[in-house]
């Protein structure tokens, strides 16, 4: 029984030293008593992770004002003109809803900021290589392009 | 009419001979008859003389002249008065060489007309006054008598030389006058027109031509025809020489006029310019006084000027620091974006310009230090100064 116990402090020890190694290299101790986790935070992975909470200023009329004001110092921007799809066109084209301006009271992603402007019809797609953002019709809303 | 004083004389001289020589020897009567004789043959021939032109006895009375000139010359006074019998003969002798004269001065006269001169006929009448001698007792009884005779042949001769003289001077007024008058008012030769008389316009030796009866008068009329083709050539000649000045002062007359004309232009230019810089002159004086008396001759409102523009300086300072001081944004609202807090703003002068300023960022000098419960504060580094505007 002795030596079981003996076996058990000894495993114990080890483990501990270990995670305690372990966990001083994540956290990085800010001062005497705070320590950060040395861990890149989601909107700085992917800047349109970033939680924001916006209010549309009055200068912003239409979902594409409304998405380049989103944008705007994330480093991504809506894909070139050329590259607009007919529906993507409408959309952009159309005016923002006065319930939309003020999301100042719940923190939202950037992407989901993006596709509460659109719409539900849309879902937010990202080229991460060039930093470009576009809105892709869903499915089941294509047939009013087509209609 | 002299002739015939000339006779008179002559008379009265040989009766004074015969008084004085009333017991003369009759030779002398003879003599005396001869002269008288003498001057009876001379009679008929001054009345031939009569008939003679008037230039013959202009000639003629001229002989006179002369020959009583001769004669009063041949016998000064002093001479005479200091004469003896002798000197009285040869007084007779000289008077019938007068006698002679005359008769050799109508010789002359004669043969002037006929063209040769009889010398002969006076030598010839010489011998005729020539005297016998006489014997000195005779002499010397007439000495008596001789100062009273060459007294009054003196008298005599005195009275006939101013008669004659006289006489002479009637005969020449008289005889060449007609004649001038006469010659000048029958004379053809004119110039054009011009006084004959005047010999200075003309040129025309008008006392030769008239008194010289030896030029003939083709050669007058050929020398005046050829001094009035002279004068015509001269006078063409000045004529021409006229109009080519003329011309000359016409055309230095109007390059004078043209040179007026142009100093005129220029004058009136140079005047309107003046007046133009004198307009502006009295502008700037005007200005300039203006000046003066806003700044004063003592000072004083110098420095009242330069306060006052320091006070302008000094609000146009203060307004520029107020409007520097003043705050330049027009705040909208507040926000989270990715965990930091930010300011929406704009600036008035261009509203479209949304501006986003988050904590600890820095616009035109004003920091933004924090939004706390709709509460921004901005403080001015320049001014040390913090605004807190509500949101």
């Amino acid at each position: 029984m002795g030596t079981a116990l003996r076996c058990c402090l000894l495993i114990f020890s080890v483990c501990g030293c270990s995670s305690a190694y372990a966990d001083e290299s994540d956290y990085y101790q800010v001062s005497r008593y705070v320590e950060t986790k040395m861990v890149a935070k989601p909107s700085q992975l992917n800047p349109l992770d970033g939680v924001i909470r916006i209010k549309f200023p009055i200068t912003v009329s239409t979902v594409k004002d409304a998405i380049d004001y989103v944008l705007d110092d994330s480093g991504y921007e809506i894909v070139h003109e050329q590259f607009w799809t007919p529906e993507m066109k409408i959309i952009l084209a159309a005016k923002i809803a006065h319930t939309q301006r003020d999301l100042s009271l719940t923190p939202l992603k950037i992407s989901d900021v993006i596709n509460v402007v659109v719409g539900d019809a849309f879902y937010v797609v990202s080229d991460p290589l060039r930093r470009k953002v576009s809105v892709v019709l869903k499915d089941e809303y294509r047939g009013l392009i087509d209609g | 009419m002299a002739n015939q004083d000339q006779r008179d004389t002559a008379d009265e001289f040989f009766a004074a001979l015969n008084a004085v020589d009333k017991g003369s020897s009759n030779a002398n009567t003879e003599l005396s008859d001869e002269v008288a004789e003498n001057l009876t043959e001379v009679e008929p021939k001054k009345t031939d003389i009569s008939d003679v032109k008037p230039e013959q006895l202009d000639n003629v009375s001229d002989i006179k002249s002369e020959q009583s000139v001769n004669v009063v010359e041949n016998q000064p006074k002093s001479e005479i008065s200091d004469t003896k019998p002798e000197q009285s003969d040869d007084v007779i002798e000289n008077l019938s060489d007068r006698k002679v004269g005359n008769s050799n001065a109508e010789s002359v006269n004669h043969s002037e007309d006929d063209g040769s001169i009889p010398e002969a006929s006076v030598e010839d009448d010489e011998p005729l006054f020539k005297q016998p001698e006489k014997p000195k007792a005779e002499k010397e009884k007439k000495s008596f008598f001789i100062p009273m005779v060459l007294f009054l042949l003196m008298l005599v001769l005195l009275v006939v030389l101013v008669f004659n003289m006289g006489s002479d001077d009637s005969d020449l007024s008289a005889d060449t006058q007609p004649v001038n008058s006469s010659e000048q008012m029958e004379s053809s030769v004119y110039l054009d027109g011009a006084d004959p008389y005047n010999s200075i316009s003309n040129g025309v030796p008008l006392p030769n031509v008239y008194t010289d009866s030896t030029v003939p008068e083709q050669e007058i009329i050929q020398s005046q025809v050829s001094d009035q083709a002279q004068a015509a050539e001269i006078q063409d000649g000045l004529n021409a020489l006229l109009v080519t000045k003329l011309d000359e002062i016409i055309v230095m007359q109007n390059s004078l006029a043209e040179r007026v004309i142009e100093l005129s232009s220029a004058t009136s230019s140079l005047s309107s310019k003046v007046d133009n810089n004198q307009t502006a002159l009295q502008s700037e004086i005007r200005s300039l006084k203006k000046i003066t008396q806003s700044l004063g001759l003592d000072g004083r409102n110098r420095d009242t000027a330069i306060s006052e523009l320091l006070t302008a300086v000094k609000g146009f300072e203060i307004d520029i620091q107020n409007q520097r001081n003043a705050f330049p944004l027009e705040l909208l609202h507040s926000e989270v974006w990715s965990g930091k807090q930010r300011v929406v703003a704009f600036k008035p002068s261009s509203p479209r310009n949304i501006l986003k300023i988050y904590e600890g960022e820095q616009f035109e000098g004003w920091l933004l230090v924090s939004i706390k419960n709709e509460i921004v504060t901005f403080k001015n580094i320049e001014l040390n100064e913090t605004v807190e505007i509500a949101l």
